[in-house]
């Protein structure tokens, strides 16, 4: 291990946070690196005095007598408001009920952000839907698929078609000179409707 | 129904009881106003109790406790917007009259007693406190008041190993600069009498 390398790892080394191969390496460094071993000495001496400095204090007793004091009355309320969780006193139903309602509580409160980002992102999808539900439904009925009045005017119109081509030679007056001769086509088509 | 809720309430002060002034001296040196530490304790403690039943008994109560102290000293700090009124205006002044000597020298701080010493380095703690950032000042002080471990310390709040070792190195700098300053100025002042 280099020096650098031994130095970055100082504090850690001191709060007895690496494993112990990297800690033999630095022992081992140390006692061949004057420099080192001074430097190691002078922040041990230094994060001792800090502590022992940083923990002078004392408790007060009459605010940890207030504060116990203030523990034991709320306990009874501490319970009651775990009590559904805890003790069935109604139905089954009534049990089950309350167990998910512990459990989605449970969940809420590990990860609020994440619920609320499930939630925004569920409204965005709502959102996104119905916005798109709308041109596709405009852009089918403009694509022409008829409404029923119009249905029922073609078929009229067809019937009215088929009339004409079915009685035309009847119906033309008697008075009317020298018709046309029917061509083959129209009588086949006389003949196909006839039948 | 009682008689649980007193066995509840009596686990939950077994557990206190030891840490109790650790919690008390954490809560004094994190909060910038000491007046508001008693109200961050009691609501601390409060919480915990009202959370006692998702409490595991595999974890550590003492990390358990201090997280949970430590949200709420920041959550008073930051309500009262103090942190950086004293990390801007209070350095530059303090740390102004300290610099008497440009270099530190090795092994200073030997000529005063250990009750001189705590007196001076008092001051100079409660200065060297104020020139930290609010997540440096907490690492450091979980780690020399609460003693939690690294990964206890990343966990109480939030941010990772790395960071941890990052901040603790950077406070302990810090702190080791005023308090050298402070250790310094008492000797120049002794030397000379005054």
């Amino acid at each position: 291990m280099t020096c650098d390398e031994v130095q970055a790892l100082e504090g850690a080394c001191l709060d007895s946070e690496l494993d112990t191969r990297t800690t033999l390496e630095i022992e081992q460094h140390l006692r061949s690196c004057p420099g080192c071993a001074r430097l190691f000495a002078e922040e041990h001496k230094l994060a001792a005095r800090l502590k022992a400095a940083l923990n002078l204090g004392s408790r007060t007793p009459a605010l940890w007598e207030h504060i116990e004091r203030s523990v034991v009355a709320a306990a009874p309320c501490n319970l009651r408001s775990r009590l559904p969780n805890r003790v069935s006193h109604g139905s089954k139903g009534q049990t089950l009920f309350y167990a998910l309602r512990g459990q989605l509580e449970a969940a809420l409160r590990r990860a609020p952000a994440a619920w609320a980002g499930l939630a925004l992102a569920w409204g965005v999808i709502l959102v996104l839907d119905l916005t798109a539900r709308e041109p596709n439904a405009r852009l089918v009925t403009a694509q022409g698929v008829p409404s029923a009045s119009e249905m029922r005017f073609a078929w009229k119109q067809k019937q009215l078609l088929m009339a004409d081509l079915a009685f035309a030679p009847e119906s033309v007056p008697a008075e009317k000179a020298e018709p046309a001769p029917p061509s083959p086509q129209s009588s086949r088509q006389r003949e196909t409707l006839n039948t | 129904m009682s008689e649980t809720a007193t066995s509840d309430a009596d686990r939950f002060l077994a557990l206190l009881g030891p840490i109790e002034r650790d919690l008390e001296t954490y809560c004094r040196r994190l909060i910038w106003e000491p007046q508001e530490a008693p109200d961050a304790l009691q609501n601390a403690v409060m919480r915990a109790f009202a959370a006692f039943d998702r409490y595991r008994e595999s974890a550590s109560f003492r990390a358990w406790m201090f997280k949970i102290l430590t949200h709420e000293a920041f959550a008073l700090n930051r309500k009262h917007a103090r942190i950086a009124r004293h990390e801007f205006q209070l350095e530059p002044e303090e740390l102004a009259r300290l610099p008497l000597v440009e270099e530190p020298a090795q092994g200073e701080g030997r000529a005063l007693s250990n009750e001189a010493l705590n007196e001076v380095l008092e001051p100079a703690l409660v200065t060297g406190l104020k020139t930290l950032t609010d997540t440096e000042r907490a690492v450091l002080l979980l780690r020399a008041i609460g003693e939690l471990r690294y990964r206890e310390i990343s966990e109480a709040l939030g941010i990772p190993l790395g960071s941890v070792m990052g901040n603790l190195s950077r406070a302990r700098q810090k702190m080791r600069a005023c308090m050298a300053r402070s250790a310094r100025r008492a000797n120049l002042l002794k030397e000379n009498g005054i």
